[in-house]
């Protein structure tokens, strides 16, 4: 594999974003909006007797849950320069040149995770700004710079490695953008079926259950744990079992997304 | 010609996962320099054989070699040394012309220090200046061909594969990039593999011929010995009025009775090579004292030798 034509491709395809606007344009302007929207509507929550969000206002509590909303949702729309190469029948025609099947699937990995950490960064800012706003100070998150870039990883490792891998996977199988899109709202409902946006004590019986099978949930505890508390114990012990998450995640959609396009070329 | 090898297929077998049974052993070789046509309908095995040939589809038994590599095991090699225009000409819907030109040049990592010479020389080879920042949805199906050409052609590949080159093209686009296909053997001595449904394709373009039927090679050879396959030229003579029976005797005489079929108010006679004995015919007949209305030179065609090898007959 030759490291030159993976560099030359990933240069391409961050090019072609100048060509997808209205792409670009939703990655960065929605979750802001979404940030914006959930923070004002529901931060009075945090002044109801008996917090249960402890000493965080709301916006600070659910800034991990639009980080990770924020590396699914572009995530998803990973799959759309690839179903543009897909459909043309491009994608095919560079698979005849050395920009064989590995190396185009590597390079649009990394421009998406590039485009992925520019999302969360610019997220990250925003709510970062948005505190200033509301408590008059300009602070990072307790972890720091260090925390602000484990944060971005995790998020778009995340991201990239187990949503990415679901929605090429599933741009292969039905070359439609609308059945890639169609997924969202599963990732959606699993946000919301974690501590994303409320304390375990406000969820159901059964769903404080079915938390703890939720991957989603250990995102939001590593992220959260490193926005709001730094790196004390249980940040670095959610940081290890997110890490843990990722890796076996990745691993097996990877693992189906090599079936399923090894299958489209059988 | 010279006669070092450039494709070598040995046994060539296609099974899809759904049972289709694609290419069925098929063995051929091209010689450089060639323009090897493979002549078949809709599959028949023509585009799964050169998408095994291009690293597209995996081998499921056989051997190709394709300038002395092994397909299965040295893939990369060979997509660095061939070019490949796919049936549909799939680019870069998101680039202008000269930006696809220069990305794939930079694929094949040829355009560090020269890249602007490089992509003007692609524009000029292919006659797309004046398209060279027009985005690619904005051209014409002949023109998207030709720009499909370019970027194949961009690191002189020794070896271009080409899939229904001019399907969906209109007569003239079609007799340009025929043009331009001869020429690029002419000048550049490239070697070319291509697949038609069309048997004037394939007899203007193509050195050698396979006719592929049901994933088999019924017949492969030059056009024309292909054609000799099916039998003689037939010089077609009309007549004012019907021949008598000392004429027909003069006739059968002059030519031998096998070599004459009579109809009505015409008469067959058959030769080796109609063009170049109708003049003597002509002059023979005129002797013979028969008056002719008219003459017409019937030669077996591609679609003849299709029907012969495979009973059904080819459209296109």
């Amino acid at each position: 594999m030759n490291f030159g034509t993976i560099f030359t491709l990933y240069v391409r395809n961050l090019k072609q974003y100048r060509r997808l606007p209205a792409v670009l344009a939703f990655s960065f302007i929605v979750p802001v909006i979404q940030y914006l929207i959930f923070s004002n509507l529901f931060n009075s929550l945090a002044e109801v007797p008996g917090n249960p969000y402890g000493e965080y206002p709301y916006y600070l509590y659910i800034t991990p849950a639009i980080i990770l909303l924020t590396a699914i949702f572009g995530s998803i729309n990973s799959s759309a320069a690839l179903l543009v190469d897909l459909n043309t029948g491009y994608f095919d025609k560079l698979r005849a040149t050395p920009a064989s099947l590995v190396p185009q699937i590597i390079a649009r990995f990394m421009s998406e995770f590039t485009r992925l950490s520019l999302q969360l960064t610019l997220i990250i800012s925003v709510s970062i700004l948005y505190h200033k706003r509301v408590s008059g100070i300009l602070e990072l998150p307790e972890a720091g710079i260090t925390g602000l870039i484990l944060i971005v990883l995790l998020s778009a490792g995340f991201g990239i490695g187990v949503v990415g891998n679901l929605v090429v996977a599933l741009a292969f199988k039905t070359k439609s953008d609308q059945a890639v899109q169609a997924v969202f709202p599963l990732f959606f409902l699993a946000v919301f079926m974690s501590t994303a946006y409320v304390p375990e004590a406000l969820l159901p019986d059964w769903l404080q259950s079915a938390v703890q099978y939720n991957p989603g949930e250990y995102m939001v505890q590593a992220i959260r744990g490193i926005f709001l508390e730094g790196f004390v114990d249980s940040t670095v012990d959610a940081i290890y079992t997110a890490l843990v998450c990722i890796v076996f995640l990745t691993a097996l959609t990877s693992y189906m997304n090599f079936k399923v396009i090894s299958s489209s070329i059988d | 010609m010279n006669d070092e090898s450039v494709v070598t297929v040995k046994n060539l077998e296609k099974k899809y996962r759904s049972g289709t049974h694609a290419v069925k052993g098929i063995s051929f070789e091209v010689k450089k320099g060639e323009v090897f046509g493979m002549l078949g309908p809709n599959g028949a095995g023509k585009t799964t054989t050169l998408q095994m040939m291009g690293t597209l589809l995996k081998v499921s038994d056989g051997e190709i070699y394709i300038l002395g590599h092994n397909v299965l095991s040295e893939g990369e090699k060979v997509r660095e040394k061939i070019g490949f225009a796919l049936q549909e000409s799939g680019l870069d819907s998101l680039s202008t012309v000269k930006e696809l030109i220069a990305f794939h040049i930079k694929l094949f990592g040829l355009g560090n220090s020269n890249l602007a010479k490089r992509v003007e020389e692609s524009l000029t080879l292919l006659d797309l200046h004046e398209y060279s920042d027009k985005m690619i949805p904005e051209l014409s199906g002949g023109t998207q061909r030709r720009l499909d050409l370019a970027i194949s052609l961009v690191h002189s590949p020794r070896l271009l594969i080409l899939d229904e080159p001019t399907t969906g093209l209109d007569p003239s686009h079609r007799t340009d990039l025929w043009k331009l296909l001869k020429k690029l053997k002419e000048e550049e001595g490239i070697t070319i593999v291509l697949s038609t449904h069309y048997m004037e394709e394939a007899d203007y373009l193509c050195d050698r011929l396979a006719i592929i039927d049901s994933g088999e090679i019924v017949a492969i050879d030059t056009p024309q010995k292909l054609k000799k396959t099916i039998g003689k030229d037939k010089i077609e003579l009309k007549l004012f009025e019907s021949l008598n029976k000392s004429q027909k005797n003069n006739l059968d005489g002059k030519f031998g009775s096998g070599n004459i079929i009579y109809h009505d108010l015409s008469f067959d006679i058959l030769v080796d090579d109609g063009e170049e004995s109708l003049l003597e015919i002509l002059k023979d007949i005129i002797n013979l004292d028969i008056k002719v209305k008219g003459t017409k030179i019937l030669r077996p065609s591609l679609d003849d030798v299709y029907l012969k090898y495979t009973g059904k007959r080819l459209e296109g």
